[in-house]
């Protein structure tokens, strides 16, 4: 990494306890501007409290980050509006339509009137969903509706966006489909710091780092990591990392 | 900004009504509650009475108490179903459950009338329901005065009949305008409480109101925006009930509307607060509706005085009563209502109220703050 580059997530030795559970031990990491950053590990290896905490919306127990320049401990109230969330639980509102949701969370994101609207139609014509556009959420197929999720996270063009296993129970084409609606928010100089428990979507991210027991245990590019572990692939990487720390 | 602020506002209640009026049976349901809940109510304390069932016991077997028996034999309130023989036999005609009253004449009915001294008659009603129960015993009240004068007019000076009136089963009677302000608390507390606490416990349950907390949209806006179309239903049905209660049941509206308008709000917000501090403490609609329910809907049934007389219970129960919003609303309403009293005499459930009020808004938010950030 060159000094040069602008960091949009710096965390610093970030810890959160919930009692005596340690669910973040101690991390520090950056992602750079336009990054895909993937987050690796089992569900309760701390990637969602990250996130969590990165959003504003948990407070670290001890250490702290930056996100677009803001401090979480400080200045929620300003990153809320450079950032965009996806949770790993649907939560557009399935009793309203397509539209009808997306013209919420812009006016909610503060985008001008005319914007929305013009956004919304690229976007209606960018998934090709015309059908769909005045048809309950409910009503979509799974895959669409992550999509849909996905776009209406950065309709107000966030600095960085926060997808939390966006890709969960989605199939394999609806998943590269997905990852591509990713690159493309990336060109367009969006951070994307994503969690997954895909390996093969790992092999997507510009650099990743592996969770466990809330500890970051390794971070960096996927096909140098590979090299350095004389692995294959990802998944036989995750499986010596942990084993290793276990 | 304030900009911002408004069409966030707007935005979000826009939703909202969307989902309300999406939402067609639990509509409907909502508007056809207060009709059902006034009509129950209403003709379960009708006090018109006709042909009431009676029983006479009569120790006296003179002229006077025949002529007596026979005013009441010839009245279109009543209907004489029984003559008894003793005083065993009250007991079991109340318990066959046909006899409404029994109207006792004592031996020396007749002997009282005659040489001035009081006569006593007794009248012993059914008060399982005690509005029935009043009611009768204002008709046979009426009755006996009247034999009373025409005893009068024939020349025999007598002193008045004293009564000796004996409530049996409820000895606590208590005024049948009560359902009313009753029924309005209730329908306040289905509509605000219940209905915002769903609504906004299943945003938190399905994941969209970490969506909507993680916007800019400050958190305080994003609640009032939810509960607002629940208000203005609440609202809406509390116009219902109070219209079907002038117009169906005559209930007076003595007092200021705008003092009566005042206690609706307050009461509103009341359990609006409460709703928002149990959504936010439960964490699933489930959660939410049931301790809506049994910790503020049945305790209000119980413990408010409307149906229930709260003299009747225990201390701790009575000293609990003062902890309901809802006693306080509907001693208001009453007061206003039916008495037509002003400012001045109803400030004690005002200042109650708005104190709860303060009080649960402020656990509501602090919860809310401090639970998002846990």
């Amino acid at each position: 990494m060159q000094d040069n580059l602008v960091y949009n997530i710096v965390a610093e030795r970030l810890k959160r306890k919930f009692g005596d559970f340690i669910a973040v031990d101690d991390i520090s990491f950056e992602v750079a501007k336009g990054e895909i950053f993937g987050f690796l590990g089992a569900n309760g290896a701390g990637k969602t409290t990250t996130i969590r905490m990165l959003c504003g919306l948990l407070m670290p127990t001890a250490g702290t980050a930056k996100v677009c320049g803001y401090d979480i401990l400080t200045q929620g109230k300003e990153i809320r509006k450079h950032i965009g969330y996806m949770s790993q639980k649907f939560s557009l509102y399935e009793d309203l339509t397509i539209t009808e949701n997306m013209e919420l969370f812009g006016t909610i994101y503060r985008l001008d009137r005319q914007l929305l609207r013009k956004r919304i139609l690229n976007i209606i014509a960018r998934l090709d969903i015309r059908y769909y556009a005045n048809k309950k959420v409910v009503s979509l197929p799974l895959g669409l509706k992550q999509k849909l999720s996905f776009a209406t996270a950065i309709l107000h063009q966030p600095e960085v966006v926060f997808l939390d296993e966006p890709t969960s129970g989605a199939d394999p084409l609806v998943r590269r489909e997905f990852w591509n609606m990713i690159y493309e928010a990336a060109r367009n100089g969006i951070t994307v710091l994503v969690t997954t428990h895909y390996m093969d979507e790992a092999e997507y991210c510009n650099r990743i780092c592996i969770m466990n027991q809330g500890q970051i245990k390794i971070i960096g590019n996927p096909s140098e990591l590979k090299e350095q572990h004389n692995v294959l692939n990802m998944n036989d990487l995750f499986q010596k990392i942990v084993n290793l720390t276990n | 900004m304030a900009n911002n602020t408004t069409n966030t506002f707007k935005a979000i209640l826009i939703k909202e009504i969307r989902h309300v009026l999406l939402d067609k049976i639990t509509m409907l349901f909502t508007l056809l509650i207060p009709v059902i809940l006034v009509l129950i109510f209403g003709y379960a304390i009708r006090t018109e009475i006709y042909d009431a069932p009676i029983a006479v016991l009569d120790y006296s077997q003179t002229s006077q108490s025949k002529s007596l028996i026979n005013s009441f034999l010839h009245s279109d309130f009543f209907k004489v179903e029984q003559f008894l023989d003793s005083k065993e036999d009250i007991a079991t005609a109340f318990r066959e459950g046909k006899i409404k009253m029994i109207l006792v004449i004592p031996q020396d009915y007749d002997y009282a009338l005659t040489i001035n001294k009081n006569a006593q008659i007794q009248l012993i009603t059914d008060a399982s329901d005690p509005n029935i129960s009043t009611t009768l015993v204002g008709y046979a009240r009426q009755m006996i005065s009247l034999h009373e004068k025409s005893l009068q007019n024939a020349d025999i000076e007598v002193e008045p009949i004293e009564f000796r009136i004996q409530m049996r089963y409820n000895p606590q009677l208590k005024s049948a305008y009560m359902f009313i302000p009753g029924n309005i608390a209730l329908i306040m507390i289905l509509v605000t409480s219940l209905m915002a606490a769903v609504s906004l416990a299943s945003e938190r349950e399905n994941g969209s109101w970490k969506m909507l907390i993680i916007s800019p949209a400050h958190q305080l806006v994003i609640i009032i925006a939810k509960i607002l179309p629940y208000m203005i239903m609440s609202l809406i049905c509390t116009a219902i009930v109070i219209t079907l209660g002038v117009i169906i049941f005559g209930i007076p509206i003595e007092g200021n509307i705008a003092l009566l308008l005042l206690v609706c709000f307050l009461f509103m917000f009341t359990s609006c607060s409460l709703g928002v501090l149990l959504a936010v403490v439960s964490n699933t609609q489930q959660v939410a509706m049931l301790s809506c329910l049994l910790g503020f809907f049945l305790p209000t049934l119980l413990l408010s005085d409307f149906i229930f007389p709260i003299e009747n219970q225990p201390i701790l129960l009575q000293w609990l009563s003062h902890l309901m919003p809802a006693k306080w609303f509907i001693t208001a309403l009453r007061d206003i209502m039916l008495k037509g009293v002003g400012w001045a005499m109803v400030w004690r459930p005002v200042v109650i109220l708005t104190s709860m009020n303060v009080v649960l808004l402020g656990a509501s938010l602090w919860q809310l703050y401090s639970k998002d950030k846990r």
